[in-house]
């Protein structure tokens, strides 16, 4: 089994959702250490090599930012599965924080929306890897 | 307005490569998005929704003439304007839009630029933003022709 998460955000540029997602993602990143790749959605969908590798070799987290799934849309149309998907605008619902009032060019590492997100990142990447061990 | 002063109306789409991996896509991500809210005539195209084939992005990509940015040396931003049919009437290589003095982005961390990782922001925004007003006088004297 893998013993490694992919992280694969949607990779928006017109939401804020979309940016908070990608900053909990390397937030999340830091903090799983080498247990985590980060997958980029242009150079998968290019079929750079080590984009590719992440997604034979790891458990794939999907990052998305709305009900459009583009990430869950780009890996399964490269013939790949998704392991888990966070959905960004959930999570920040469920705080309780209102993404409209967010910047889309980008947001501290410690904006609680970015750290609400990041730690859900945390906690599914944790349990698939403690699934896998 | 700014820089698109008198050639508001002709439609331009902007697709940067706005990647995750390499800093300068952070930079083109950045740069793109601060052009975008400068000029409402720029419509922004995200990569993700065009990889996740969003049906009105791939439209507007199609319908509209299409400035792309790429970020790095993969040039991903061509391989998927390709794949999807985009119009891309002007390619962009966001390296050689930075200034000299603000390309050493070593130690430059890609989740929170510091100043020279913002200086080559602003200077790929420049880049762009006179890019889409060379285009729109393009397409201004293609209509008069």
């Amino acid at each position: 089994m893998a013993d490694r998460v992919c992280l694969q955000p949607c990779l928006g540029s017109t939401s804020a959702a979309a940016t908070v997602g990608r900053q909990a993602t390397y937030a999340a990143l830091a903090e799983l250490g080498q247990r985590a790749d980060l997958g980029c959605a242009p150079a998968l969908f290019a079929e750079v090599p080590e984009d590719v590798i992440f997604i034979q070799q790891d458990h794939v987290i999907a990052i998305e930012s709305c009900d459009k799934l583009c990430a869950n849309h780009l890996v399964t149309q490269k013939g790949y599965a998704v392991h888990a998907t966070v959905r960004v605008d959930e999570v920040l619902a469920a705080a309780g924080i209102d993404a409209a009032t967010l910047p889309v060019e980008t947001i501290p590492l410690d904006d609680p929306a970015v750290v609400v997100v990041r730690d859900e990142i945390v906690r599914v990447a944790r349990r698939l890897l403690e699934a896998a061990a | 307005m700014g820089d698109c002063q008198g050639h508001e109306g002709r439609a331009v789409a902007l697709l940067g490569c706005s990647g995750i991996g390499q800093l300068m896509s952070t930079v083109v991500r950045r740069a793109c998005i601060r052009v975008a809210e400068q000029h409402p005539e720029v419509v922004l195209l995200s990569v993700g929704a065009l990889t996740g084939d969003v049906p009105e992005v791939l439209q507007q990509g199609r319908n509209l003439p299409v400035i792309l940015v790429d970020g790095c040396r993969e040039h991903c931003g061509t391989i998927l304007c390709e794949a999807k049919g985009l119009k891309v009437v002007s390619k962009l290589f966001a390296l050689k839009l930075v200034a000299k003095d603000h390309m050493r982005l070593a130690g430059e961390n890609r989740a929170n630029l510091g100043e020279t990782g913002l200086a080559a922001v602003a200077d790929v925004a420049a880049g762009v933003s006179a890019e889409i007003r060379r285009v729109q006088s393009e397409l201004a004297a293609e209509e008069v022709a």
